[in-house]
C-alpha cells in the first residue's frame, strides 16, 4: 500500500523538491511575480496537456497540437483584424476573435479524430499530417513573416492574458479550472471511464456496450477545443502568430502527460499528474534561468534527464507492486 | 527569425549584382539566372523565399531579357539535384545559391563555376575558397561590436546588461564575442547571457526571469526584432505588489532598451509607435518593396557598388535603438522612437 502511494506520489515529490531547490537557489524564485509568471507560462502547454491526457488515455497520440496552436492563432489574428473595421475595436469583435479560435479548435480537433476513427488511420500517422499541414498553412497566412494583432484591439485584449485577480492572472485561473473539470471529467463522469476503458482494452470496451469511435473522436474534440482555449489565452502575450509559434509544444505536453503518471499505452489516465508534469517542466526551465547552474547550452539535457528520470521512477514503481 | 531580416538584403544584392555583371554589360541579350535557396519550411526561409521571389520580380520588370529558375529545397540532396537541372537543361548564365550545407554544397557548384558561369554565394560559404564569384553575407562580429560599442559609450559606468543570444551557432558566438570584446575594460557588467532563440516566446519567458533574478538591470541586447517584441512585453507584464517589487520596477524604468538590428533602409522606415512587432509583418515587407522599387537604397545604388566586384561582400548594418527608456515607461518610450544609427561593417 505504502509502495502504491510513492508511485502515486512520485511526480508530486519531484515538483515540490524543484520548488526547494528553486527557493534555495534564488530568494527571488519565491516572489509572487515570479510564480504568477511561471504558473501563467504554463497554461498554455497545460490546457493542451490535460486535453493530451484524454487522448493517450484512451490509447491515442496527437503531434498535430503545437502546429494547430500556431495555425489558430493565425486565424484568430486574421479574423480581429478583418472585422475590427466592421465592428470596431471593441470587446465584441475580441469574442468573436476568440470564437473563431474554439471553433476552428472544435473543428480542427474533429479532423483529427474522424480521420483516425472514421477513416481508420493511426493516430500517429494523421497527426503527423495534420501536423504538418496545419504549420505550412501558418506559414503561408503569414507568408513566412508574422501577422501580428491591429495594436487596437492588442490594448483590450491585452489584460487576457496579464490581468487577473491580483497575482492569479486569468490563464492561471483557467488553468486551475480546466484542471480540475478535467480530473472530474476522468474519475467520475461516464465519458472519462469510457475512456480508460478504452485505452485498457478497446475490444471488450466495445463488447461492454461502449461506443469506441463516439468516444474516441470525442477526446481529439475535447482536445482541438482545448488547443483553442490555449489560444485563446496566448493570443493577447504577444498579439502575433508566425512560422515559429508553438514549435514542439506537442512533445512538451505528451512529456507532461506520461511525467504525470499516465501510460502511454493508454488506460491509465492522472488529470492532477499531467498538471504536476507540466508545473515540472517549466519550474525546471524557471530555475535554469534564475541559478546559473550549468552552461546554457545544457538545459534541454536537463531537461530530458528529468523527464526520463520521473519515467524510469515510476516503472520501478510499477514493477514492484 | 534573426537570420531572415540577416539575409533579406544579402540575396537581394547578390540577385542585383549578378544583373549587373550579367545583363548591364550585355543588354537585350537573353540571360537566364538559377537561383537555388532552401525552401520555406519555417519562418526564416519563409522570408528568404518571399524576398527571392519578390526580387525575381522586380528585376524580371526592369531587365525583360533576364530569365529566372529558382528552385527551392528540403535538404541538400535535392538541392544539389537541383543545381544539376540547372546546369544540364535551363542553360543558366549565372548562379546564386545559397547553400544548405556548406560540404554537400560545395562540389556541385564548383562544376557551375567549372562550366564558366557566374557563381554568387549568400550567407553559408562553401567549404573550398575561391570557387563563387561573388560571397554576399552579413557581417556578425560587426553586429556584435556595434552594440556593444553603443553600451560602452552609453551607459553609465558600472551598468548592468543582460543579454540574449539567439539559436546556439558560431554566428551567434561570433556576435556575442565581438559584443563582450567591445566592452571589455569599459567598466560595464554582463549580468547574464541566455539564449532566446531568436523567438519573441523564448524572448518573452527569459526577459521574465531576468526580472526576477536582477534586481537592477540597466540595459538590454535583444540582438534581433522577434526577441525585443518578447522583451517588451515582459517589461509591460510588471505590475507592483510588495514594496519589494516597488522597488524592482523603478529598476525597470531606468532601464535602456536596447535593440539591436540590421537593415537600414528598413529601419528608417519603420514607425515604432505602431510598436515593435510590425517590424516584419507583410505591411513592412511591402513598405519596404515599394520603397526599393521607388530608387531605394537596393535597387539603384547597390548594384553599382557592387557591380563586377568579386570577392567577398559583407553587408553594412546599423544597430537599431528601440527607445531610451530612462525615466520612461519602456512603451512610452517606444512611442518616442528614438533610433541609434552606429558605424557601418565591411562593404
Amino acid at each position: 500500500m505504502k509502495r502504491v502511494d510513492l508511485h502515486l506520489l512520485g511526480p508530486l515529490i519531484a515538483l515540490v523538491g524543484l520548488f526547494i531547490l528553486g527557493a534555495l537557489l534564488n530568494p527571488a524564485f519565491l516572489a509572487p511575480a515570479n510564480l504568477s509568471n511561471v504558473l501563467a507560462r504554463s497554461a498554455f502547454i497545460g490546457l493542451i496537456a490535460i486535453g493530451m491526457t484524454f487522448v493517450i488515455t484512451q490509447g491515442g497520440l496527437d503531434l498535430s497540437v503545437g502546429s494547430m496552436a500556431a495555425f489558430l492563432a493565425g486565424i484568430t489574428i486574421m479574423a480581429m483584424n478583418w472585422l475590427a473595421p466592421i465592428t470596431g475595436a471593441n470587446w465584441g469583435t475580441i469574442l468573436l476573435g476568440m470564437s473563431v479560435a474554439l471553433a476552428g479548435g472544435i473543428a480542427s480537433g474533429y479532423v483529427n479524430g474522424a480521420l483516425v476513427t472514421k477513416a481508420r488511420i493511426e493516430a500517429f500517422i494523421v497527426t503527423l499530417g495534420t501536423m504538418g499541414i496545419f504549420r505550412s498553412l501558418v506559414t503561408w497566412l503569414a507568408d513566412g513573416g508574422t501577422l501580428s494583432l491591429d495594436s487596437s484591439l492588442r490594448a483590450i485584449y491585452r489584460p487576457v492574458y496579464f490581468g487577473g485577480i491580483g497575482w492569479v492572472t486569468w490563464p492561471i485561473i483557467v488553468f486551475a479550472i480546466a484542471a480540475i473539470l478535467g480530473e472530474w471529467a476522468m474519475r467520475h463522469t461516464r465519458f472519462g471511464r469510457h475512456v480508460e476503458a478504452i485505452g485498457s482494452n478497446d475490444r471488450v470496451a466495445r463488447y461492454s456496450a461502449v461506443d469506441v469511435e463516439r468516444t474516441r473522436l470525442l477526446t481529439y474534440v475535447l482536445l482541438g477545443a482545448l488547443v483553442g482555449l490555449a489560444t485563446i489565452l496566448y493570443v493577447p502575450r504577444l498579439g502575433s502568430a508566425s512560422g515559429s509559434t508553438g514549435v514542439l509544444w506537442e512533445l512538451e505536453a505528451i512529456a507532461a502527460v506520461i511525467i504525470g503518471g499516465t501510460a502511454l499505452k493508454g488506460g491509465r489516465g492522472r488529470v492532477w499528474g499531467t498538471v504536476v508534469g507540466v508545473l515540472i517542466l517549466s519550474l525546471i526551465d524557471n530555475i535554469l534561468n534564475l541559478a546559473d547552474l550549468v552552461s546554457p547550452y545544457l538545459n534541454g539535457a536537463i531537461q530530458g534527464v528529468i523527464i526520463v528520470l520521473a519515467v524510469v521512477l515510476q516503472r520501478e514503481k510499477r514493477a514492484a507492486d | 527569425m534573426k537570420r531572415r531580416n540577416m539575409l533579406k538584403l544579402p540575396l537581394a544584392a547578390a540577385a542585383l549584382s549578378l544583373v549587373a555583371s550579367v545583363a548591364v554589360a550585355q543588354d537585350a541579350e537573353k540571360k537566364v539566372i538559377g537561383v537555388s535557396i532552401p525552401s520555406a519550411t519555417h519562418g526564416f526561409m519563409g522570408g528568404l523565399n518571399w524576398h527571392a521571389q519578390d526580387t525575381i520580380t522586380r528585376l524580371g520588370t526592369v531587365y525583360p531579357n533576364l530569365e529566372f529558375v529558382l528552385a527551392t529545397a528540403p535538404d541538400a540532396a535535392k538541392q544539389v539535384s537541383d543545381i544539376e537541372d540547372m546546369l544540364a537543361t535551363r542553360n543558366i548564365d549565372g548562379l546564386v545559391v545559397l547553400p544548405f550545407e556548406s560540404e554537400p554544397l560545395t562540389d556541385p557548384v564548383k562544376q557551375v563555376k567549372a562550366a564558366g558561369k557566374f557563381v554568387t554565394v549568400v550567407d553559408r560559404g562553401l567549404s573550398e575558397e575561391g570557387i563563387e564569384d561573388l560571397y554576399v553575407a552579413g557581417d556578425n562580429t560587426a553586429f556584435g561590436r556595434v552594440a556593444g560599442e553603443y553600451f560602452r559609450d552609453n551607459l553609465k559606468d558600472g551598468g548592468k546588461i543582460v543579454v540574449l543570444r539567439g539559436i546556439p551557432t558560431t554566428l551567434d558566438n561570433e556576435r556575442v564575442e565581438a559584443f563582450q570584446k567591445a566592452l571589455e575594460g569599459s567598466g560595464k557588467e554582463i549580468l547574464d547571457m541566455q539564449h532566446g532563440n531568436w523567438n519573441r516566446d523564448d524572448a518573452f519567458k527569459v526577459m521574465q526571469d531576468y526580472l526576477a533574478k536582477y534586481p537592477e538591470i540597466d540595459a538590454v541586447w535583444a540582438a534581433d526584432d522577434d526577441m525585443a517584441v518578447g522583451v517588451l512585453e515582459s517589461h509591460r507584464a510588471g505590475r507592483p505588489s510588495g514594496p519589494d517589487d516597488r522597488r524592482r520596477r523603478r529598476g525597470h524604468e531606468r532601464h535602456d532598451q536596447a535593440h539591436h538590428g540590421q537593415g537600414s533602409a528598413t529601419a528608417r522606415e519603420r514607425d515604432l509607435s505602431a510598436g515593435a512587432d510590425l517590424v516584419r509583418d507583410r505591411d513592412d515587407r511591402a513598405a519596404l518593396r515599394v520603397e526599393r522599387a521607388d530608387g531605394g537604397a537596393l535597387h539603384h545604388r547597390q548594384p553599382a557598388d557592387y557591380a563586377r566586384k568579386r570577392g567577398t561582400v559583407l553587408l553594412p548594418r546599423q544597430p537599431v535603438l528601440i527607445g531610451d527608456t530612462s525615466r520612461q515607461r519602456p512603451e512610452a518610450a517606444a512611442a518616442s522612437g528614438f533610433w541609434f544609427r552606429g558605424d557601418v561593417g565591411g562593404g
